[in-house]
């Protein structure tokens, strides 16, 4: 062992320091994309055989004018209220009770009250920050709303963010 | 070592919350497949609206109207969907042709030419094709189709009508039981279980028989470019095989889905690919279904035993 080492040792310093920071935009849309695909096979999966019974998938168009003319398409909003509903439940138990969704675990982000005093996120508050996930007028708005106010934020904040007072966070080691 | 603990106990907790939102999901799902009648889950399938050739199945027996069951459906087809079907497809422009897969014993006259004639109303080649059985009421919809393909063993033809009804007067004589009749027009009651019919009433019923006879025949001769003579010495009722009934002028060719398939391109010169056309019924649907069918019903028993004296008479092609 050299002197300095021992020197140090002595002194207890930390070897490293800790510093919590915004999310980057990247590892937030990564955590996203692997969310949904874990929502698209768990959750979404088994309704694919109903949806498909339903909506034609040759194409946009021809989907878009399938939806106008079908008068009844009640099945398909039961199969969105059911699927919303447990995406919803995803999110909101995971980040209520870890901070993080599955995405965010693997990304290494957390989910944190503005507060940093308040340790957890209520229950409220992550249905607030995931309401953008309701496929209802007007939250569809929040598809871009959210990018642009997520930009222009200094701290990276979604509007639903800035709304259920939490932020996205990822720790960095100095 | 207790952080590593805490971060198993979390990635746990996670895995469970994961397979729990899946059995959810597969359960409301399995339940949801059960009630509006998507019996395979296999995704293989072809989805509704990714071809260009639409395929009417006619399966069961033909009537105006069926009801499913939330236990599985009905199994019969009704006209009313079957028109809508044929009327939605041939206002498609994507829709090239429509096929018709036939498995049914017929049924209902009334329902068997309403098909017949929105077939006949379809500005778009129509081609059918006989699986088991395609007799009676479902040979009248397959000669409005402007080719019949059918198996050597399908059975086709069965050009006939036919009306019964159970008469229980014996049973009722042995127990003491009267039968009061009050009718004001003398053959009102005709048809009742409760006492046989007259000679004159069978003769009377047998000539409204057989002008449904002629009007089958009619537009079986009709459809099929046959003279009347010949599809009347046909028309005994009595059943021929696919092979026999190229050989008699009923069907065209022998064939399935496959040689419905090659036909049709070749006609349009094109590749075609089915697509399914069938009346999907929504959870809202079926369940407001359930219940005024449950109510009538009730209605009807209460009803029945109050008013009613005359039984359904059944009358099929």
């Amino acid at each position: 062992m050299k002197l300095i080492d021992i020197f140090f040792m002595k002194l207890n310093l930390p070897k490293s320091r800790i510093m919590m920071i915004s999310a980057s935009i990247i590892r937030r849309m990564l955590a996203f994309v692997i969310d949904f695909l874990i929502l698209n096979l768990v959750v979404i999966g088994p309704f694919r055989k109903i949806i498909n019974h339903y909506i034609p998938f040759t194409g946009f168009m021809d989907t878009y004018t399938y939806m106008q003319q079908e008068s009844s398409l009640t099945t398909i909003y039961v199969v969105i209220g059911i699927v919303t509903t447990l995406v919803m439940i995803y999110f909101v138990l995971l980040e209520r009770m870890f901070g993080q969704s599955i995405g965010k675990m693997i990304m290494k982000i957390f989910v944190i009250h503005c507060d940093i005093k308040i340790k957890e996120i209520s229950t409220w508050q992550a249905f607030l920050r995931n309401i953008c996930l309701l496929p209802i007028f007007p939250f569809l708005l929040l598809w871009i709303i959210e990018p642009i106010v997520l930009i222009f934020t200094k701290d990276n904040q979604r509007l639903s963010e800035l709304l259920s007072k939490t932020r996205t966070v990822q720790y960095v080691e100095l | 070592m207790a952080e590593e603990k805490s971060s198993k106990g979390k990635w746990i907790a996670v895995i469970i919350i994961i397979v729990i939102l899946g059995l959810i999901s597969m359960v409301i799902a399995g339940i949801m497949s059960v009630i509006i009648g998507i019996t395979s889950l296999d995704t293989s399938s072809t989805p509704i609206g990714s071809g260009n050739v639409a395929l009417i199945p006619i399966k069961g027996v033909i009537l105006t109207e069926t009801v499913s069951s939330p236990f599985g459906g009905s199994g019969d087809t009704s006209s009313s969907d079957v028109v809508e079907s044929i009327e939605k497809a041939d206002k498609n422009p994507s829709i090239k042709a429509i096929v018709f897969e036939i498995n049914s014993p017929g049924g209902s006259g009334v329902a068997s030419d309403e098909i017949a004639s929105a077939i006949k109303r379809s500005s778009k080649p129509t081609v059918s094709y006989v699986r088991e059985v395609g007799a009676s009421g479902a040979y009248w919809v397959a000669s409005a189709t402007d080719r019949i393909f059918v198996n050597r063993m399908s059975i086709v033809g069965s050009i006939g009508v036919i009306a019964s009804y159970l008469e229980f007067s014996g049973f009722m004589q042995e127990y003491n039981i009267t039968y009061e009749r009050f009718v004001a027009g003398k053959y009102k009651d005709f048809g009742s279980p409760f006492r046989k019919p007259t000679n004159d009433e069978r003769d009377l019923f047998q000539i409204q028989l057989d002008s449904m006879h002629d009007i089958f025949i009619n537009e079986v001769a009709t459809n099929r470019n046959m003279s009347q003579e010949k599809v009347r010495e046909l028309a005994t009722g009595f059943f021929f095989t696919g092979e026999q009934g190229i050989n008699l002028g009923l069907v065209d060719e022998i064939g399935g889905k496959e040689e419905v398939k090659t036909y049709l391109e070749k006609e349009l010169n094109m590749t075609i690919q089915f697509v399914e056309y069938k009346r999907k019924r929504t959870l809202l649907d079926l369940f407001g279904e359930m219940s005024s069918q449950g109510t009538f019903a009730m209605g009807k028993g209460i009803g029945t035993a109050l008013v009613e004296r005359k039984p359904q008479l059944s009358i099929y092609t």
